[in-house]
Formats: structure tokens, sequence, C-alpha cells
């Protein structure tokens, strides 16, 4: 689209006297004028007469069945006490226990989510991923399903089962990250215990260790950071295949990757950003002498440097 | 390992200075992009309530990303259904004291005109262009907020330009 400059600096205020004087003499300049008078006619009004903080606090109180306005006192770790939020939570509603549809929550590609769970437990899910669990039943039994990959801060109380489609892990009050994705399988224990179910042998991780399964191979490795690294938005592997890389590399940018001539199955250690696809292609090609051409905004190509 | 924040943003006083600062903005966000008629003003307190949810494990100086990261990616299923519907404030321009009936209804048609004509750019195109005509936002910012490069919001704000020619041309004007 050939653009009219003139135009285009007068938008951006960047004319000069004399384009000015030039652009004033045009046929349209009335229009141009009008339409840049009349916008603040269309100005967002002033919200803090209309709606207060107060509402706010409102919202939330009847969103989650917390009673407790959040106070000034050094919180240490309020979430931890399960008996106070267990005789919250049965004070509160009947209502609750109507409810017997699981709750979903699933994201897109390029999309984060943070969940709080009935019991203060707070789950952040990574792009593409789907959590499930019930409401209604959680006093009982803690369980969550979930598909591709989520971090986990768990409240102390009773047992606390992620579900996947192939595993199931168990953990009494830690943080942890899960990930399944088609046949790539990872825990990563950051704090307290995690216990991993592999068909009939369970694996007990204590923090700062992983556990990975691929192609039915299983390893265990240490860990060494706080908290996984996509939380901060970045995706850190170490000797993952690099089928599993571009894949969440795909699921980041939203975007569809198409290699020719490109071992999928070499493992990849390295990471990448999620706010800049150059730099993340960069980061991902140049170590294992690959190439890459985008071809347009959801489509890559990646093949190896001649 | 936790860090220990002497303010966090749980702390009902820093949430409500945090509210005082950012209500207005994140509002103009979801006001601009979708209009009126999807309760922008609703929305606004939703992602507030968000932050409150996660005050826990959103920094106070993060909060501002956050609040429109959640504005971003809210998901408006009635956008597909319902057209955007613009409203102008019936102000009357500092200009004139005294306006002749014909002017005032020229006016007013160019007025609704221009409603519709807002109403037919694209979300982007419109928050783009009114972040940065009507809130003086520089075209960084917006290409930060948005995701995408600054040329793409010079492009996108330019187009909205056009677009309103487009619809106006045939109105008539009185300067």
């Amino acid at each position: 689209m050939r653009k009219d400059e003139l135009l285009n600096k007068w938008i951006k205020d960047e004319l000069t006297a004399e384009e000015l004087k030039a652009f004033q003499q045009r046929d349209d300049y009335n229009l141009h004028a009008s339409i840049k008078e009349n916008l603040n006619q269309f100005k967002a009004p002033e919200i803090g007469k209309i709606r207060g903080v107060s509402e706010v606090y409102e919202k939330f109180n009847k969103g989650t069945k917390s009673i407790q306005e959040p106070n000034n006192k050094n919180e240490v770790r309020t979430w931890l006490s399960v008996a106070a939020t267990v005789i919250v939570l049965l004070g509160i509603s009947l209502y609750l226990f109507l409810s017997t549809t699981p709750t979903t929550i699933k994201t897109i590609a390029g999309e984060k989510n943070t969940i709080s769970l009935p019991d203060s437990s707070v789950v952040v899910l990574n792009a593409k991923s789907k959590l499930s669990f019930t409401k209604n039943e959680w006093l009982q039994k803690r369980q969550v399903f979930l598909e591709g990959e989520a971090y986990f801060k768990v409240s102390k109380g009773s047992t606390f089962d992620v579900t996947t489609n192939n595993h199931t892990i168990t953990v009494v009050g830690t943080e942890f990250n899960v990930k399944e994705r088609n046949d790539f399988f990872e825990v990563k224990c950051f704090e307290g215990k995690v216990k991993v179910q592999l068909g009939n042998n369970a694996r007990l991780l204590t923090a700062g260790t992983s556990i990975k399964v691929y192609h039915r191979q299983m390893k265990l490795s240490d860990i060494h950071e706080d908290q996984p690294g996509w939380i901060g938005d970045t995706s850190n592997f170490k000797s993952v295949p690099l089928i599993e890389v571009l894949e969440e590399l795909e699921r980041q940018y939203s975007i569809k990757i198409i290699t020719k001539s490109v071992k999928t199955d070499q493992l990849f250690t390295g990471g990448f950003i999620h706010k800049n696809l150059d730099s993340a292609l960069k980061s991902i090609t140049l170590p294992l002498d690959l190439n890459y051409t985008i071809v347009s905004t959801s489509k890559v190509n990646i093949f190896p440097k001649k | 390992m936790p860090k220990k924040i002497q303010e966090n943003v749980c702390d009902k006083r820093m949430f409500s200075l945090i509210y005082k600062k950012y209500s207005q903005e994140v509002y103009n966000f979801l006001y601009y992009r979708y209009g009126e008629s999807l309760n922008p003003a609703d929305r606004m307190q939703d992602a507030f309530v968000k932050l409150l949810s996660n005050c826990k494990k959103v920094a106070p100086e993060k909060a501002k990303a956050f609040l429109l990261s959640v504005a971003k990616n809210m998901v408006l299923n009635e956008v597909k259904h319902q057209k955007v519907v613009w409203k102008h404030q019936n102000q009357k321009p500092k200009n004139y004291t005294h306006e002749s009936p014909e002017f005032e209804l020229e006016q007013k048609e160019f007025l609704e005109g221009y409603e519709k004509a807002l109403g037919k750019l694209t979300e982007d195109q419109r928050v783009s262009f009114l972040l940065n005509k009507l809130e003086g936002k520089k075209h960084a910012e917006i290409a930060e907020l948005l995701g995408v490069t600054r040329k793409a919001v010079e492009n996108r704000i330019y187009k909205a330009y056009k677009i309103l020619q487009n619809e106006l041309e045939g109105f008539k004007l009185q300067k």
C-alpha cells in the first residue's frame, strides 16, 4: 500500500512549517481537521468517580470463598492454614455442594493462566494445557486432571493428586512442575516431596530433583532453579529432544514449525524467551547449526545451515 | 525462596493505591478496544479481582503489566455476536457559542457517522489509534502493550485514519 506520506506525517505531528502549509491547502484538509477535532468526543469517561476499589473487594469476596479481606499483617504463609480454610469453606455455601460438574480451565497457544484452588493451592497453567477438578469433592479428596504443563504450589493438608493421561503424581504440600506432552513426561520438584507413579513402581522426588521419561527411558537429575523458567517467560531445556523444544516454541508463539532434513531426536540444552520470536529462533538454531525463515506470522521453516 | 517484600499487593493500602493509579488506564484500554456495549467498567474490575486473587504472586512493580496482560487476554465471547457500539459524549466544541440549526444537525450527523466508522475499525486499529491520539501514548508504548512492533502500530494508526477518511468523506462539514 503506497502511503500518503504527507498525511502520515501530519498524523504523527511531524510536519515542518512549510509542509503544514502545503497540507492545509489540500482539498481533504477540512475533513482531516474535523476528524482530529472531534476525536475528544470519544474520550473514555473518568472511571474513578463511578467505580471504586471497594467494589473490587466485593466481587473478589463473592467469587472466592474467603470472607477475610487481605490484612496488613506480614503474611508468612497464611495459605498453609488449611484448617481455617476448611471451616470457611464449610460455612460458606451449600451451593458448593449443588454443583457436581467439574471445573475446567484451558489455555490456548501463547497463554498462561493462574488458578486458585478451593484450598488456596495455586496452579499456573502453561500454554495449550488443560486443568480439571471438581469443587465439591475438594474437602474429601484433592485431585486435579492435567493435560499439558502446570506449576503447582500446594498448601499443606491431605494428599494432593495430579493425574495426567499416563501418570499420577501425589504430593503433600510442595512446589513442583508437571509436564506431559505426547511421549515426553517430566516432573520437577522445587520444594517438599513428590511421589511419581510409573507403572508398578513409585519414585519419590525430593526438592531439587527431577524425573524425565521419554521413549520409555527414565532419567533422574538435579535442578538448580527455584521455579520453572516458563513462569518468568523463558523456557529452559536440559538434554531435551529437539522435537519437544520446537513444540513448546509453537505453543508459546502460536505458530507452526516445519522442519526439513533436521534430526528432531537430537538433544538440546538451552532456552528461549517468550517475547521475541526472532531471538527465540536464534537461541535454538544457532547452537545446532540450523537456519530458519519466517514464512508468515504463523509459519516458520527450519533447515540445516549449508 | 519466597522474597520478603515489605509491601505487597495483598496489603489493602497498596492495592487501593494500585487501583487508583491504574484503573483508568486499564479501563481506557478496554473501552477503546471493545466499546461500551461490552461493559468495560465491569471488565476492568474483573482484571483487578484477578490481581487480588494472585496478589501473592505479583510484585507491586509488576502490577501494571499484569493488569494490562489480563485485559489483553480477556476472551470476550460476546464480541463475536455483538457489534461494537460507540457513543459520543455530546460535548459542545469550545470555539462555538451560537450555532445555526443546520450546523447543529450536520454536526450531529457527522458525529453519528464518526461513531459508526469507529465501530468499523478492527480492535487493534481502534485501540492503537485512540490510545495514541486521545491519551497521548507513544507508538513504542502501545507496541509493547499489544506485543507488536512500533512500525505495526504506526501502520495501524495510519490505516485507522484512512478508514475514517473513507467513511466520513461524504459528510458536509463546516469549519
